[in-house]
């Protein structure tokens, strides 16, 4: 494990993109202490603030750093508010994603009836455009489904069971009929072991890019949806894009700083995602030397026909 | 044997397809509450309970499954309630989200695997390829891209969209319908194209092919535009080529990225492989080495990405379609399959929506095939391997 980790880390690319992540986690964590100590919540609650001093809408000031919008509201303070259901969905459907193709992946490696019934749902599953299933969750107004928590888990599934088991299928043949996993064999491992020990580790980097990318696909959808008010979280980035583009009609000016402070911290938090998958696609992509030691042995190379007459 | 190929995987493709329809029919019912009556609940109890048992909704959900089931299979999809039969419906909508998906992908592939050769090419992805890829790619979350225009657009005061987005109204106000033209246009690339790779089946000598090839496909463009000016409606395709340059600007935006970053790293290597050197000692300039047989076996992992990513592909157009037609008030949306899946789901009418998804499914397989279909071309092993196994 450790070394999966010093191997994703070992690139550029993952070191930013984990270091966009971790500061999105840190401005969700500051609001609420934000708001319990220097911002008066009258002023700054992302719901109800109200700014009595100034006239609103109204543009970056240093009480405002981006501005109020037209409810009178603090857009940084709604933005930080935005920031926990945007990283909650995200990491969510990353893990799920990751957990539910690396089960069908090894189901269908260890058991060959499972395989072409599996085979079957993945191709069924490739069928759905995701964000339409979700616009159809989301249909109810009553009910309310969409959270963030519940977003992320059906987003993770589906995209777990499509795109991401059809991937990582692929990838574990050539992993069980490989020579080290025949040497096992030989050894005495029995399926579970050959699947707990040789094949989960070896799939590690290359879920790992669909983690994240399910990820970046949740964020981005989730956004769109709370901008159509599909969804339930009512404090989020797609929801004051959303009220920026609708107030228009009544105060007559486009609030372009809501917009773009809206738009900036979705494209970053995406690209957090975006390049720590290429971190670990980069690790994937030599998985001989990105190993746990255990398998990073190297094999002296055959001696070429010449150097043996040489030496003989 | 391509042939039977094919036929195996339509039929594969159609069961799978089959499983596909059961999991949305019982999805969209179940969670979608309330029918097509709920929308004139008003009318008083007696009146909706009439209906609902005219249209066979007070039925158990298997039983309406079953007869739904039946219907579909006979390509019998009914109407949307008072007017056209949701077959013509969707027909209207398919040739905008075609349009939209062909010109989008086909430009981010073609862009795409030129610079990611170029990028790649003895390097393999390097960093900064990486992190300006993976920038271009999710800096342009569709609907947001469309925002980021439109709003700096207009503030800096440009008239750009009304003009691009809204069609001449003069033009079309004789009756003429956009979707006829729509698949009008369609038809008149894609037939001399087929015509072309047909024809070009049987011409065996190398050079010969080649030269076909170069020639017909040179010539659609000037063919496609006689047949359109013959037709009358060649001011028409025009002004909706203007239409679509902002959605598939978007779409190409969107997919560029990631077409670039996979051709990239997947040409790691590639200029010291074997056949680079074979063909460099026969006196192949690098160049053509890169274009022509890294470049090739370069594209394959790209296509089998789009083939995972179909789902999405298909989403995100979903998404673009649908932020093109809500901002508010402007008459800008595309009407393609989207707007008629938004808009069934808003008016409960299930049929349509389901209709929609069944169309989305099709397509998906067709696209699939068809890349299949490519990667064979491109890599004859591909090809070999299902001959072996029949």
């Amino acid at each position: 494990m450790i070394g999966w980790i010093r191997a994703v880390l070992g690139h550029l690319e993952a070191r930013v993109g984990l270091g966009i992540l971790a500061f999105f986690a840190l401005l969700a964590i500051a609001h609420p202490i934000l708001l319990a100590t220097v911002w008066h919540p009258g002023i700054y609650d992302p719901r109800a603030g109200y700014d009595v001093a100034i006239s609103h809408p109204s543009y970056p000031s240093f009480a405002h750093f981006l501005g109020t919008d037209a409810f009178g509201k603090d857009t940084f303070s709604m933005l930080l508010a935005g920031t926990r259901p945007a990283l909650v969905t995200g990491v969510l459907a990353g893990v799920t994603t990751a957990v539910v193709a690396l089960t069908v992946a090894a189901f269908s490696s260890a058991f060959r009836p499972a395989d072409r019934l599996l085979g079957l749902l993945v191709d069924a599953a490739l069928y759905l455009p995701v964000p339409v299933v979700m616009l159809i969750l989301g249909a109810d107004p009553q009910a309310d489904r969409l959270t963030p928590e519940v977003f992320g888990l059906l987003f993770g599934l589906l995209t777990g069971l499509s795109s991401g088991a059809l991937v990582l299928r692929s990838q574990a043949l050539p992993i069980m009929t490989s020579g080290f996993v025949d040497a096992a064999r030989i050894a005495g491992a029995n399926n579970r072991q050959v699947i707990t020990r040789h094949l989960i580790p070896a799939l590690v980097p290359v879920a790992g890019a669909y983690v994240v990318l399910g990820a970046a696909g949740a964020v981005v959808t989730q956004g769109f949806l709370s901008w159509l008010s599909y969804t339930a979280t009512y404090n989020d980035w797609g929801t004051l894009v959303y009220w920026a583009i609708v107030t228009r009609d009544f105060t007559g000016q486009l609030l372009w700083h809501v917009l773009i402070a809206a738009g900036v911290a979705l494209t970053l938090l995406t690209l957090g995602f975006h390049l720590l998958s290429i971190g670990f696609r980069r690790a994937a992509a030599r998985p001989w030397t990105s190993l746990p030691p255990t398998y990073a042995e190297p094999v002296p190379p055959e001696p070429l026909a010449v150097e043996i007459a040489v030496a003989s | 044997m391509l042939r039977r190929y094919v036929a195996g995987r339509l039929v594969a493709g159609l069961f799978g397809l089959i499983i596909f329809l059961t999991l949305v029919f019982f999805l969209a019912r179940i969670m979608i509450p309330g029918d097509i009556t709920t929308n004139f609940a008003v009318g008083g109890g007696g009146n909706v309970s009439r209906v609902r048992e005219s249209l066979g909704l007070n039925r158990p959900l298997w039983e309406q499954y079953l007869v739904w089931l039946g219907r579909v299979l006979s390509l019998n999809f009914g109407r949307t309630g008072a007017g056209p039969t949701i077959m013509s419906v969707l027909l209207a909508a398919l040739p905008w989200t075609l349009t939209m998906f062909g010109l989008g992908l086909g430009a981010a592939f073609w862009v795409g695997s030129r610079v990611g050769r170029r990028a790649g090419w003895r390097r393999g992805l390097s960093t900064p390829t990486s992190l300006g890829a993976a920038s271009l790619s999710s800096i342009f979350p569709p609907w947001l891209v469309f925002l980021a225009f439109y709003t700096t657009l207009t503030m800096f005061g440009f008239r750009v969209f009304n003009k691009v987005t809204a069609l001449q109204y003069d033009l079309w106000s004789e009756g003429m319908q956009e979707h006829r033209v729509l698949w009008t246009m369609i038809l008149t690339v894609l037939g001399p194209l087929a015509v072309s790779l047909f024809i070009g089946r049987f011409i065996t000598e190398r050079r010969r092919k080649v030269l076909w090839a170069r020639v017909s496909r040179a010539s659609i463009p000037f063919i496609a535009v006689l047949i359109w000016w013959q037709a009358g409606i060649l001011l028409h395709v025009l002004d909706l080529l203007g239409f679509f340059i902002l959605p598939v600007l978007v779409l190409f935006l969107l997919s560029v990225g990631d077409v670039i970053l996979v051709v990239a790293a997947s040409m790691d290597g590639l200029s010291d492989s074997d056949f680079a050197l074979t063909a460099r000692a026969k006196g192949l300039t690098s160049k053509q080495v890169r274009e022509r047989h890294a470049g090739r076996v370069a594209l394959l992992p790209a296509l089998s990405r789009l083939t995972a990513n179909l789902p999405f592909a298909l989403g995100g157009l979903v998404i673009i379609e649908a932020s093109f037609g809500r901002l508010g008030g402007y008459r800008i949306d595309v009407p393609g399959v989207a707007s008629v899946l938004f808009g069934s789901l808003r008016a409960r009418n299930l049929n349509v929506t389901l209709a929609g998804l069944i169309l989305v499914g099709v397509i998906t397989l067709t696209v699939r095939i068809g890349l299949d279909l490519a990667a064979a071309t491109l890599d004859p092993r591909i090809q070999l391997e299902r001959a072996r196994r029949g």
